[in-house]
């Protein structure tokens, strides 16, 4: 059997059990399906584990290679590869020794996670702040008819929302209205047609993956079609 | 009332499902045995994928393109007939192109398809495993790593198209802030202001499907297209008759209730009905 018969065999077999399990009739076999369904899960938790291993391949290969040859920006892939030995020797030890005050959980625990995954996560999300701040500049600046329109409305509903006490009289209470109006009624429905368009659209890609359609992106001929 | 959970399917969904899926099928099996292959408007974000592209190559810039976290799923396939577009070109002009990622399942796919691709192109030998650089499964980590590399490698276009969620912004800012021209696509109404307000052009919803149709010359993908606007006219259909239904309904029971829902209305209860304990309950 060649590579891609397996993966059409296996896809099209995966699509058949959860085809299955939500249009068979509970008292026609569905119940059993259903009671299946962690068996399932676990059977798909194994092979995205197997993949794990590619991603270290991955950063091995494409990293390691840089500091071997001593490509241009080798230092910065060196610092990559030793924090990415050294968290894993230590989560290793974490996993251990769990629940044990030793030195294993204190490093991984403290400094490698809390010290310092967590805090450089925090400090990349903060640049969201300024991010904004960039994009809504660039955003109101009105050079077109659309343009405008977004400001006024961004404008109304920043202001109808205002968590400023003072202001509270001198904002008229038909602004509150409007910016509810907007969210609820004109946002809600832009949201639900992009829902609509994309589900459809979702749903038949996703027939057309479960009969192996398009060949391409499984590895069949056709891919540089 | 509020809708009841779905765990399995109703007559109503049975029903729904086959007026949506079949005309799809059917559009399908013409274009693939040639008997109809229905033209694709050409929209306007294809024209700015070439854009970008182009200007990409005349400036000697690498190109950049994320698919954010979408799984392996439709969304990813759709977005895969746009990278095979631009990895053919990147294979044609010997252009680099990088497509960092976040998922070691997504990361074997796309490596694999763009293999195909510029072995396709007749250009294996320009395919790399640094193409497709793992970075981080977290989802901050992802974003400063193609911060990183979009600024070290400074990109000249960048495509950001798939599934995103507070970083979109991030790596949207990243490349603005190099001046690379950039173009976006997404299905999460969330992030689309975000990234209308970053990039030069946002395809919207269901312009990502079908901009990779259109770009990957597939008869399949063009009867998909057609299929999925006959789908969509049944979905409007139903909308409508909803609509006119619930409207009738609140007129009618006007004095017992000011107004009603839209589970109330029993076409919808055809679709989802009540869980049969609730009734006896009741």
């Amino acid at each position: 059997m060649t590579k891609y018969r397996l993966i059409v065999l296996v896809t099209f077999l995966g699509g058949l059990y959860f085809f299955f399990r939500f249009f068979l009739p509970p008292h026609y076999g569905g119940d059993y399906l259903i009671s299946k369904q962690t068996w399932v899960s676990q059977v798909l938790n194994v092979m995205g584990a197997v993949a794990v291993g590619l991603g270290v391949i991955n950063i091995g290969m494409v990293y390691g290679r840089r500091v071997v040859r001593k490509e241009k920006e080798w230092p910065e892939s060196l610092a990559l590869l030793i924090a990415f030995v050294t968290t894993l020797v230590f989560g290793f030890g974490d996993m251990v020794y769990r629940d044990q005050n030793t030195i294993w959980n204190a490093v991984y625990e403290d400094i490698i996670f809390s010290g310092i995954f967590t805090s450089l996560g925090t400090a990349v999300f903060s640049l969201l702040a300024f991010y904004i701040t960039q994009a809504a500049f660039r955003a109101f600046r009105v050079r077109s008819t659309e343009a405008a329109l977004i400001m006024a409305s961004a404008l109304l509903i920043m202001l109808g929302a205002l968590p400023i006490p003072v202001l509270e009289n001198v904002i008229p209470v038909w602004l509150g209205e409007f910016r509810t109006w907007i969210l609820t009624g004109v946002n809600v429905g832009v949201q639900r047609a992009v829902l609509l368009g994309a589900g459809t659209a979702g749903l038949i890609m996703a027939v057309r993956m479960w009969f192996s359609l398009d060949r391409s992106a499984f590895g069949g001929r056709g891919a540089g079609a | 009332m509020l809708t009841p959970p779905i765990i399995s399917a109703s007559w109503g969904v049975v029903i729904l499902s086959t007026l949506i899926v079949v005309p799809s099928l059917v559009f399908i099996a013409l274009a693939r045995r040639k008997k109809f292959i229905p033209p694709v408007r050409r929209i306007r974000g294809v024209d700015m994928v070439d854009e970008a592209i182009g200007r990409s190559i005349e400036m000697g810039r690498p190109m950049v393109m994320t698919v954010g976290s979408p799984g392996i799923g439709p969304l990813l396939l759709a977005v895969m007939g746009i990278m095979g577009h631009i990895a053919r070109a990147a294979a044609k002009f010997r252009q680099r192109f990088f497509v960092p990622q976040n998922d070691v399942t997504v990361m074997a796919l796309v490596s694999e398809y763009l293999n195909e691709v510029y072995r396709d192109a007749g250009r294996p030998e320009l395919f790399r495993m640094e193409m497709t650089p793992y970075l981080s499964d977290q989802q901050f980590s992802y974003a400063s790593g193609y911060m990183g590399l979009v600024h070290r490698e400074k990109a000249g276009a960048c495509f950001l198209i798939g599934s995103f969620a507070a970083e979109s912004l991030i790596l949207a800012e990243a490349g603005q802030q190099i001046g690379a021209m950039q173009v976006s696509g997404t299905v999460d109404y969330s992030q689309i202001p975000f990234l209308i307000t970053s990039t030069d052009y946002t395809l919207v919803g269901e312009e990502v499907y079908a901009a990779g149709a259109y770009l990957s010359d597939d008869p399949v993908q063009k009867g998909s297209v057609a299929g999925q606007d006959a789908a969509k006219a049944v979905l409007i259909a139903l909308f409508l008759t909803g609509v006119i239904w619930a409207t009738i309904a609140t007129i009618w029971h006007r004095d017992e209730t000011p107004q009603v829902k839209s589970y109330d209305v029993s076409l919808s209860q055809v679709v989802y009905p009540p869980p049969k304990d609730e009734g006896e309950n009741k």
